[in-house]
């Protein structure tokens, strides 16, 4: 049995994909008998220097013992918790500081060309070489956060998957004749581009989810002249429902992580329709086979999801295939491959 | 030590003209009843140094005026401790027009090298084999030449975090005091008479700008934003400072049709200064780049109650968001500029609720405040019994692994971000550490 910290970073308040991940990895140890429990340090990005402060925090921490006896290992996950001193770390990388990255350059990045801010991305970049080259391993959540990490850092990473907080709850129903769009109402979900392709395509799509974004996605919706319903943040049963009854599951992110949604949607057997830049469902969502990949734009995104909910035979083969796709990802495995590289075999 | 302190204060005064020789002066007479402080002018004091001193007081910035303390401060043979105020955190134009441009080369190698090492020489090197480059304009955060004095002081006194964060880099061992730049109390003129002493219109909002004219003050980009506003939202703009017949901005306002809307009013006395501040309802004071320096100008309108809007960026982006709305350096520049102006301008209500706010801040920083925190500094510099070190084990060497002032992939040469992370370090360990008993000035 191996006494496990699993660490992680959280804006107070604000909870997601990452902190569910985190929670299920605990539950998971626990499940195969080991003793963990979850680290978390709330995280600021404003102003600048809180960044780096709350890295230095990290390092601070020391993690070597708890009540007397030794932590054997720590499995840190969303930066900048990876920083934390550990002789026994294997990062399991959920995302890095994607502003200071891959957002750099586009509206959801607030650093600018100057040479002031040009040096804050480096010091986070220098940090996260610290950080990432002191663990044991390092793995990634998905092959898009391996391919950033290696692209912008130079690290080498394995892709471990994992399951969907849904997995092994998701059932599947006779179509409703709607497409679904599920997720955090912020521009990153681009979920107007969902509202754009309903438009296009002229179909009932519902939407459920809250956030930042949700009173203007509401107007644009009410512009569009589509049948669009807003649902709101709908607990776990409903949301079940909701993938259990669609036609088609419309997940058109920018570049996101993983891409819970694809995953659950063909637990549900359901096909996904989704972009050809929205990074992690593509590494589950193939066009033609498992669902739809189109480029970014409501019309054909429109198109697609379209012919889809037309056709009920294509709907459910390609959601079938997305079913046999999702049901391999297991946290046993996941786990297993976690703790021998912490050397717990 | 219970007597009257003895200080010699090491500073231009007036006449000389500077923003340092007037703050000094000020600064004298608020310590006047606090310490025996005898005043000493940069040359004297390099060729006499002060002596019979409890403890040296020295304002120090870029200037070439201040060799004499510079070459004071770093003569081994100083025995008083010093207490300095670094007005500017980068000093190298000091060295440009004191040394270079006095063909005084072995002199200024000699500096470079004190101040900055092996890279110091590398780049004497490159001079010696090319052009000259003037790194104090190009990079001046890589090139500061402050090391020494920071290095040579009892202690320092910063008037900002950023700089006080830069000195803490440069000399992790050093000890810094944040103290404000002073805000005198100011002469007001009613507004309908100051506007018609500059001509200004009587039925319109005034915005101003004032203080010494460079390219760094972006008053091209104001003329931009004021250009960019409808013409019945647009305030006038009086523009004070020196501004050559020649010179772009003029044409800028003809091009931009900003005739109507603009006044030039050239060198202002401190008369004139001030009944400028009268006429005006808001004051747009833009800086970028920035050495690190306080802007005179910029507090004295604060503490005249105007409300500002100013960039963000440097000792600027310190200022309470109370009473100075700040505006990003380069993209949306402009946008925000001319929202800004708009805002203040035409919405009374909030205009006088931010220029509030900055009387306030100015009331807080009056020079017999700010003379009383230098007395408790001078006392503990004379009786060295400065604080407990900043920046040592631990927390600098998490920094430094973290890459803070560690060069990196992307070869940047500002420093200000690993300044900042310095700065914020400190102030939270300060929290853990003796308190000084300075005033508050926040």
């Amino acid at each position: 049995m191996a006494r496990v910290l699993v660490c992680n970073a959280q804006v107070p308040f604000v909870s997601g994909g990452a902190e569910r991940c985190a929670a299920s990895l605990v539950r998971e140890l626990r499940g195969a008998g080991h003793e963990a429990e979850l680290v978390q340090l709330p995280f600021s990005w404003s102003p600048r220097p809180e960044i780096l402060l709350s890295a230095m925090t990290w390092r601070l921490l020391d993690v070597t013992e708890a009540d007397g006896k030794p932590v054997d290992l720590v499995i840190p996950m969303k930066f900048p918790s990876y920083m934390v001193r550990h002789p026994n770390k294997v990062v399991w990388l959920i995302h890095q500081f994607r502003q200071a990255y891959d957002r750099f350059g586009t509206r959801e990045s607030d650093f600018t060309a100057l040479p002031e801010d040009s040096r804050w991305r480096e010091l986070i970049h220098e940090a996260d070489r610290t950080g990432l080259t002191g663990a044991q391993r390092v793995f990634a959540i998905a092959k898009n956060t391996a391919e950033r990490l290696r692209r912008f850092n130079g690290i080498e990473a394995e892709t471990l998957y994992h399951p969907p907080p849904l997995a092994g709850r998701c059932r599947s129903g006779e179509s409703a004749g709607y497409a679904l769009a599920v997720g955090r109402l912020d521009p990153w979900k681009r979920i107007d581009l969902a509202i754009a392709a309903a438009a296009a395509g002229k179909f009932p799509l519902v939407i459920a989810g809250s956030g930042p974004d949700g009173e203007r996605l509401k107007k644009l919706a009410a512009r569009s002249g589509a049948e669009i319903s807003f649902r709101g943040a709908v607990s776990d049963e409903e949301l079940l429902d909701l993938y259990a009854s669609a036609g088609a599951v419309l997940f058109p992110p920018a570049d996101e992580d993983y891409g819970y949604v694809a995953l659950e949607a063909f637990l549900s057997r359901k096909p996904v329709v989704t972009c050809t830049d929205s990074g992690g469902p593509l590494e589950f969502v193939t066009d033609g086979e498992t669902g739809r990949v189109t480029p970014p734009d409501g019309a054909a995104l429109g198109e697609a999801t379209a012919a889809l909910l037309a056709d009920g035979a294509a709907a459910r083969r390609l959601g079938e295939a997305g079913f046999e796709r999702a049901r391999t990802i297991s946290w046993s495995a996941a786990v297993r491959a976690l703790l021998a590289a912490g050397g717990f075999a | 030590m219970s007597r009257r302190l003895s200080v010699g204060f090491v500073s231009p005064f007036p006449p000389v003209r500077s923003g340092i020789a007037d703050f000094s002066a000020e600064l004298l007479e608020a310590l006047r009843p606090l310490v025996d402080a005898v005043p000493y002018p940069p040359a004297r004091a390099r060729r006499a140094p002060p002596s019979g001193h409890d403890v040296l007081l020295v304002h120090i910035g870029n200037d070439p005026v201040h060799r004499g303390s510079y070459e004071m401060l770093t003569d081994d043979r100083r025995v008083t401790p010093a207490v300095v105020t670094l007005h500017d955190y980068s000093l190298h134009h000091l060295f440009a027009a004191a040394y270079l441009d006095a063909g005084l080369e072995d002199a200024y190698r000699r500096e470079l090298v004190r101040n900055h090492g092996e890279k110091g020489r590398r780049l004497w090197e490159r001079m010696r084999s090319g052009a000259r480059i003037p790194v104090w304009d190009l990079d001046p955060w890589s090139y500061p030449m402050s090391t020494e004095v920071i290095r040579r002081a009892e202690i320092v006194v910063a008037h900002s975090r950023l700089v006080a964060g830069s000195a803490l880099r440069a000399w992790p061992d050093t000890d810094v005091v944040e103290l404000p730049l002073h805000v005198v109390p100011a002469p007001r003129t009613p507004q309908e008479a100051a506007r018609r002493a500059l001509g200004l219109p009587l039925d319109r909002p005034v915005a101003v700008t004032l203080g010494l004219l460079t390219p760094a003050k972006r008053v091209g980009k104001i003329l931009e934003a004021l250009g960019s506003l409808p013409s019945g939202r647009r305030p006038f703009l009086f523009v004070g400072g020196t501004v050559r017949h020649d010179d772009p901005l003029r044409a800028a306002v003809r091009q931009l049709g900003l005739e109507n809307d603009v006044a030039f009013g050239g060198y202002l006395s401190e008369e004139d200064f001030w009944r400028a501040a009268s006429a005006a309802d808001l004051a747009v004071n833009l800086r970028y780049p920035t050495v690190g320096e306080t802007s005179g100008a910029v507090c004295r309108l604060a503490g005249f109650g105007l409300p500002l809007i100013v960039s963000d960026a440097g000792w600027f982006r310190e200022l309470p968001d109370a009473f100075a709305a700040k505006v990003p350096v380069g993209t949306g520049e402009v946008e925000a500029l001319a929202a800004e102006m708009s805002i203040l301008a035409f919405d009374p209500s909030q205009a006088k609720r931010r220029g509030e706010a900055a009387a306030e801040w100015g009331v807080r920083r009056r020079p017999e405040r700010v003379a009383e925190a230098y007395a408790i500094v001078l006392r503990e510099a004379a009786e060295r019994r400065g604080r407990p070190r900043a920046l040592s084990g631990r927390l600098g060497v998490e920094l430094s692994g973290l890459g803070v002032g560690r060069p990196g992939t992307f070869h940047s040469t500002d420093r200000r971000p690993d300044a900042a992370i310095v700065a914020e370090v400190s102030a939270r360990l300060a929290g853990l550490l003796p308190v000084r008993p300075v005033p508050s000035f926040d």
